[in-house]
């Protein structure tokens, strides 16, 4: 899905979850459900299609995913060579990219020379 | 036997105690488990932590005593209106999924330590990494008072005859047994401890509602009582009131989510997979603690209609005690209860006093002393976490009848004013350094100025948002009208990571270590 159908989505979930509606229908907002109001139960509902679009969106690698990290982090999250971090920052930087074997932002669209994305949004 | 008139018991309070004596040899553990004297491993714990510390440490970072307390509370006063506080909880992950997939990969390529790596990598201009580090530390200092004073407020209700000493002893206790472990153990520390702090408060919210259910009865019974003598608490807002519900949104949505803390963790995840899944957990988290506070507040409502106003960020307590006459079950678990408040309050306090003392080595010793070892920013490191807590706790004494820190509700319109420098900094290339910094100040003097003539809401919308939309103007304009002829002209290569540097690829990392080593 595009980032555009993405966006509609989201705008969409908004609309529903937040209840502005209510207040034109009265005898409906009263209705009850387990005790709750029901435009109370329709808050909490788009409250967890929101949540259910955020585990959507997530469920995708990112560009930079275990591929590029898993060669520069062994399986426990430890940095293999200990010397390594109490290097200066610049250098940990530069190693980092020696050790992964390539520039972990690659695929991101980001500039590997300033790591800003090179289009104009 | 248990004095009645003590909210708990010598036996339940050497529970406690010994809950907090675990707190410390968890720093020990955190010490033990240093790897090397670095910053990065100090405060980023080497950027290792794994999927379950980090979905805990987010959520107790995430969810302090204020959604036990202050949700519980505001519920009680506005009705299920407050139903917007778990959709704002929600928000702020829709708010992470704008910036964090792309400040995780810098923040691996570029080492970044601090939220002001981030910004001085970025727009190269120190005005503006100075500032939205001092933004950062003010919004979250006035959190820390707001938590010493809630440890203080805690131990307090467990000794009411000796109010005050048990205040100042609390405060006093529990912010040492915070800053051993933090010391020893630095972010290891915070985050194992903040795994365990958000077991138990996990836990503890379903306490809450399974002991409430239990003492006053279903739901629908707390409805029918509302419907006769509190029935505006179950209407759904009007127009005000959405405009007030958006604002909620949007503040909470972009200013917790730039919580320096909060940014901090996304550095520290061990891999993209790991903070993927941590904020896919996350989102779900509110339907299941921010409702709990929504629906206890609502019983309190319905079963303790004529509490004053100003007691209402006590109902949680007042419900405790009523389930704690029940049964030696409810007494246990009200025990729970109360670790899940501490729990809920240090692993904040904490978080947040890790956090300030980075800004203050990285952001602005670090810049001030070029030279300095990884050793000499960690002593410096420490002393700020010392002053910082020192101060928490001197604050909290010295504002013990103060019932709200009048800044502290600020914290959000001051932070929101970031969110051109993350959120559009991350996209928009054509973003440059100074006019982030003139619109962050734009926006800071306008929220601040509309909260002193006492407008901290106007037309249901926050005073931050104001300033944001000032703030973003400037912004706008001066990149796409005026702003450009200057700044491309005169700095764009030293300033803008942009054009200019498109061909090599060395630049971005060598800038680094100039500005930041």
């Amino acid at each position: 899905m595009g980032i555009k159908n993405y966006r509609l989505l989201l705008a969409g979930l908004f609309f529903f979850a937040v209840p502005w509606y209510w207040q034109y229908v009265p005898q409906w907002s009263q209705l009850r459900f387990i005790g709750l109001p029901v435009w109370v139960l329709a808050c909490l509902i788009g409250s967890a299609l929101t949540s259910t679009f955020c585990v959507f969106v997530l469920r995708a690698p990112w560009d930079l995913d275990e591929a590029d990290l898993e060669e520069t982090f062994s399986r426990d999250g430890v940095r293999e060579d200990v010397s390594f971090k109490s290097r200066p920052l610049d250098l940990m930087a530069q190693n980092g990219n020696q050790r992964s074997g390539g520039d972990p932002s690659a695929g991101m669209g980001i500039d590997p020379a300033t790591g800003i994305d090179g289009i104009d949004r | 036997m248990n004095d009645p008139s003590q909210p708990l018991g010598w036996a339940e309070v050497v529970v406690i105690g010994a809950y907090l004596m675990f707190l410390l040899l968890i720093g020990l553990a955190g010490w033990r488990s240093r790897r090397a004297n670095t910053l990065a491993d100090f405060y980023l714990g080497g950027n290792g932590t794994g999927l379950f510390v980090l979905i805990l440490t987010l959520y107790a970072t995430q969810y302090s005593g204020n959604t036990l307390f202050g949700f519980t509370g505001k519920t009680y006063r506005v009705g299920l209106s407050w139903t917007v506080s778990v959709q704002f909880m929600t928000a702020i992950v829709v708010a992470y999924l704008c910036f964090a997939p792309r400040l995780f990969a810098l923040s691996r390529k570029f080492s970044f330590i601090t939220p002001g790596d981030f910004l001085e990598h970025r727009f190269r201009y120190k005005p503006l990494t100075f500032a939205a580090s001092g933004v950062m530390i003010v919004a979250i200092a006035n959190f820390l008072l707001a938590q010493m004073m809630a440890m203080g407020k805690a131990v307090e209700g467990l000794f009411p005859q000796h109010a005050i000493t048990a205040y100042c002893s609390g405060v006093i206790f529990l912010a040492a047994i915070m800053l051993v472990y933090e010391t020893l153990g630095g972010f290891r520390a915070v985050a194992w401890t903040d795994a365990i702090q958000g077991g138990i408060l996990m836990f503890g919210f379903v306490s809450v509602l399974y002991l409430i259910f239990s003492r006053f009865g279903s739901l629908e019974l707390a409805m029918q009582r509302l419907e006769v003598h509190s029935p505006e608490t179950l209407q759904p807002p009007t127009w005000k009131g959405i405009a007030e519900w958006v604002s909620y949104l949007v503040i909470v949505g972009l200013g917790c989510s730039l919580y320096p803390q909060a940014i901090q963790r996304i550095y520290c995840a061990r891999n993209s997979r790991t903070l993927r899944l941590s904020l896919a957990v996350m989102a779900f988290l509110p339907l299941i603690t921010t409702t709990v506070s929504l629906l206890a507040g609502m019983m309190g409502r319905a079963y303790f209609p004529e509490l004053p106003s100003d007691q209402s960020d006590s109902l949680l307590t007042i419900l405790c005690r009523e389930v704690q006459q029940d049964s030696l079950l409810g007494r246990w678990l009200v025990v729970v209860l109360f670790a899940a408040i501490l729990a809920a309050i240090m692993s904040t306090a904490d978080s947040v006093v890790l956090s300030i003392s980075s800004m203050l080595t990285k952001d602005w010793y670090a810049s001030s002393r070029p030279f300095a070892t990884e050793g000499q920013m960690l002593r410096f490191g420490n002393y700020c976490s010392w002053l910082c807590v020192a101060g928490g706790v001197t604050g909290a004494i010295l504002l013990r009848e103060t019932t709200l820190v009048t800044m502290l509700d600020r914290k959000l319109d001051l932070l929101v004013q970031l969110t051109p420098a993350f959120m559009l900094g991350l996209w928009w290339k054509g973003l440059d350094g100074k006019s982030v910094f003139l619109g962050l100040l734009v926006g800071l003097t306008v929220s601040l100025s509309l909260v002193i003539l006492g407008y901290s809401k106007l037309l249901g919308i926050h005073a931050g948002l104001y300033g944001l939309i000032c703030n973003l103007l400037l912004v706008w304009g001066r990149c796409n009208f005026w702003g450009p002829s200057l700044d491309r002209s005169a700095s764009v290569e030293a300033c803008i990571p942009g054009d200019a540097h498109l061909g090599s690829v060395n630049i971005g990392d060598d800038s680094i270590g100039h500005d930041n080593v």
